[in-house]
């Protein structure tokens, strides 16, 4: 920390909060608040206002197990070195003024706003601990000899509270029997239903230094399973069981109290003999688990990053972009977007701080040319209150106030094209993937008997590379299916399989990723929503719904499109050439009435259709 | 064993207790497995997702549950034990295998509404706290007819009532 201080190129702004930011990979501008430290970089942290300082307050760094004053130093390595004032604590009796030789304690410091233009951003906002409280059974605040894994921590700091000695709070005995309790709060339906990841290893790591330390004391660790899967951490684990811990499988149901005394019992199950037991400690340590760090969600909506079902930051993939968040030029690094272990956090670090480099070290940010166009003079909000576009967009690249037409920003665009499939007015175009193009497709497809074909629009990332698969592995699959191909299922206008029908088409297929594998986040959800009345609406319109179908493959699944398209090719064949026909003629002007609405582009006349 | 497996089947309860990681803390809460260590909730559960029924509903195990909900209280995945153990029990009845205890009991409550007799000591604190003479203060004619609605179904007391319709019960 101390290094990264010093460094010429780094500037550390501590008590500084993002109040907003707007922008784009390499052009973001972020409005920082910095919040009042009341002590001036003057400070030598010669600690004469502690001395004299009159308040006592529980300090956090140690988790309340010691005190500190209104004007403290966090911890004696903080970064920077100088001292702050706690204005909520403060009594203004103004002895730290007094006595400070250096003159370093300023009361008139204010907040201050801060405007800063940076090329990318990394989110290291860490985790907060659970609150153990909450499992009521466990008695934590209730019992004074319960403790949290990270109270222990402190406990056995050689600089913490106690000077490195294990005692139980209660009367600052030595503890002789000690439990530690696994997955506190942790792969719980009640409480986190994760698994934290690094509470076993910590508590092995604990266990292990207390054997070291205190050689008579029995140590018993209760545990669901112990997870050990990185380098060297099974050994570890083998030495604890070397060491004499005492690993007893089961997870407590309760900690009760001795009948007299502080010590304690373990209410669990042993299942190594599938009977409870009632294991007496004087002190128990809770291995709690990860949260999300306070104010990740408020960060969450002033970045327009998303977060994930458990209050983390959720990754832009979970496999192949990990450090990425959806907004280009976001990334993470550690316990941000999870919890993680000391390894992985660094590792992690370090590849967000390359992947930032990444970003800064261009001049020009190259993007995929398939960006999204908004057409100023079409846009209904200019009139009307819409802004479907900037709802639908899972990237924050669609910029819409009131009475204004919608902006967007190209290089937040992705490309998915979502926000092109939902506007109600056809105002926002895709480049390359215009509509234009897309009926152009349909119909050049669909320009020689049509009724014997099925059509099949098919996204970038999962179905095309599945029909790609199926034609690798030499699947057969019927020889009728044109596909047509669009960034995401997103893109798929409802007019598109209409049009489709409208040409004479015989089947219409419209599929995509997996619901939760789109390459858009949310592209597929909204392709779903769109298409799922659609065997309705044409089957009102005199279509039958099994002309029409929505399938979900991936691109490993070859196997499942050649199947899908096979089983698609013997409907057609058992409808028939005559009744598709028949329909399609029935239907057309009805199609037709739909398709107005679509201006210049399609109802132009029928190319070769017609002449069939 | 229809109904049981009908209703297993229409709770989803095998696919619910399939959540169950064997953590044991049902075990270590139980009042009874203190003392009866062949009572052990986990393994009943865990004898629900193999399909192992046949043999629970035939045993006196299950009987032994108090029904005190500290299991699921303290279940992290929110697995309904004592539910599982009640539907278990209502099993059993249907076949007979009822410990004679459970009998009295539930003949007790269908006669005189209450599942014990008060004796000694608690008759003296009720006279001391000038409650009603026992006996007078309970309308069993409503509460059979309370009963009769609400189980319509072959239930405890009426079983017990005639060993012919246990014999029924059987087939």
């Amino acid at each position: 920390m101390v290094d990264a201080v010093r460094h010429p190129r780094i500037t550390l702004m501590t008590l500084t909060e993002i109040s907003s930011c707007s922008g784009y990979a390499g052009n973001f501008r972020v409005t920082l608040e910095k919040k009042p430290r009341y002590v001036e970089d003057t400070c030598n942290a010669c600690r004469d206002c502690i001395a004299v300082c009159p308040i006592k307050v529980p300090s956090e760094f140690n988790l309340g197990l010691a005190p500190r004053g209104a004007i403290y130093q966090p911890f004696s390595q903080a970064v920077p070195s100088t001292f702050l004032i706690d204005e909520t604590a403060c009594i203004h009796c103004y002895k730290c003024v007094d006595v400070c030789e250096k003159g370093a304690v300023n009361f008139s410091q204010k907040p201050e706003e801060i405007e800063v233009d940076v090329g990318a951003i990394v989110l290291a906002t860490g985790f907060d601990n659970f609150d153990a409280e909450a499992l009521t059974p466990y008695g934590y605040g209730r019992y004074g000899n319960v403790i949290t894994s990270m109270d222990v921590e402190r406990l056995l700091d050689p600089a913490g509270p106690s000077q490195g000695e294990l005692v139980c709070p209660s009367d600052l005995s030595t503890p002789k029997r000690i439990a530690f309790i696994q997955c506190a709060g942790s792969r719980d339906l009640n409480h986190n239903e994760y698994c934290s990841g690094y509470c076993c290893m910590a508590s092995l790591k604990t266990a292990i230094h207390m054997k070291d330390k205190y050689p008579d004391a029995e140590i018993a660790i209760f545990y669901m399973d112990i997870r050990t899967p990185s380098k060297g951490y099974e050994e570890f684990f083998r030495r604890a069981r070397e060491a004499g811990v005492l690993f007893i499988q089961g997870k407590p149901s309760e900690v009760a109290p001795a009948a007299s005394g502080d010590s304690l019992f373990v209410c669990s199950e042993d299942r190594s003999f599938g009977r409870p037991v009632q294991w007496n400690a004087d002190l128990v340590v809770l291995a709690i688990g990860a949260v999300p760090s306070a104010g990740t969600e408020e960060l969450s909506s002033r970045l327009v990053v998303g977060l994930d079902e458990n209050g983390f930051f959720r990754e832009h993939h979970p496999k192949l972009r990990p450090i990425d968040s959806p907004t280009d030029g976001v990334f993470f690094a550690g316990a941000a977007c999870g919890p993680k272990d000391i390894p992985y956090s660094v590792a992690q670090g370090s590849a967000a701080a390359a992947r930032a480099s990444r970003v800064l070290m261009n001049d020009r940010l190259v993007i995929e040319p398939i960006v999204a166009q908004a057409e100023p003079t079409l846009c209904r909000n200019v009139t009307h209150k819409c802004g479907i576009c900037a709802k639908r967009c899972p990237f924050g690249a669609i910029q819409v106030e009131p009475g204004q037409p919608a902006r967007v920003i190209p290089a937040k665009c992705m490309g998915c094209g979502t926000c092109v499939a939902e506007c109600p007015t056809g105002a926002i175009t895709q480049a390359h993937f215009n509509d234009l193009q897309i009926y152009t497709q349909i119909r050049s497809y669909l320009s020689e008997r049509p009724e014997d074909k099925i059509l099949a629009f098919m996204c970038w990332w999962c179905s095309y590379p599945g029909a790609d698969n199926a034609g690798v592995n030499h699947l057969h699959y019927a020889a009728s299916s044109r596909g047509i191909r669009v960034m995401c299922a997103g893109r798929i206008k409802r007019e598109f399989v209409y049009e489709a029908f409208r040409c004479g088409a015989g089947m219409v297929l419209v599929s995509g990723c997996h619901p939760q594998d789109c390459h858009y986040l949310t592209g597929q959800h909204w392709a779903e929503r769109r298409m799922n009345s659609m065997p309705d609406r044409l089957e009102r319109l005199g279509i039958s719904r099994e002309r029409f179908r929505v399938e979900w493959i991936s691109a490993a699944e070859g196997r499942k499109y050649a199947r899908v398209i096979n089983e698609m090719d013997d409907t057609l064949k058992e409808l028939g050439r005559v009744r598709i026909r028949q329909e399609n003629e029935a239907v057309r002007p009805g199609l037709e009435k739909k398709l107005i609405r679509v201006p210049d582009i399609v109802c132009a006349p029928l190319g070769h259709a017609e002449a069939i | 064993m229809k109904a049981l497996r009908e209703f297993i089947k229409e709770r989803n309860i095998r696919r619910r207790a399939r959540a169950c990681y064997q953590c044991g803390s049902c075990v270590g809460g139980c009042p009874v497995g203190r003392w009866r260590e062949d009572f052990n909730p986990r393994r009943i559960v865990e004898m629900i997702v193999r399909d192992e029924l046949e043999e629970l509903v035939r045993s006196d195990i299950i009987w032994l549950c108090t029904a005190c909900f500290t299991c699921l209280d303290r279940c992290p995945q929110k697995i309904e034990v004592t539910e599982l153990i009640t539907q278990l029990k209502n099993a059993a009845a249907r076949i007979g295998n009822v410990p004679e205890g459970e009998r009295k009991k539930a003949r007790f409550i269908a006669e005189e509404g209450r599942s014990g007799k008060p004796v000694g000591k608690i008759l003296k604190q009720r006279a001391a706290l000038e409650l009603p003479d026992l006996g007078q203060d309970t309308e069993m004619t409503e509460l059979k007819e309370l009963m009769n609605i609400l189980y319509r179904e072959k239930t405890l007391h009426q079983e017990c009532s005639s060993s012919d319709e246990e014999e029924q019960v059987k087939d």
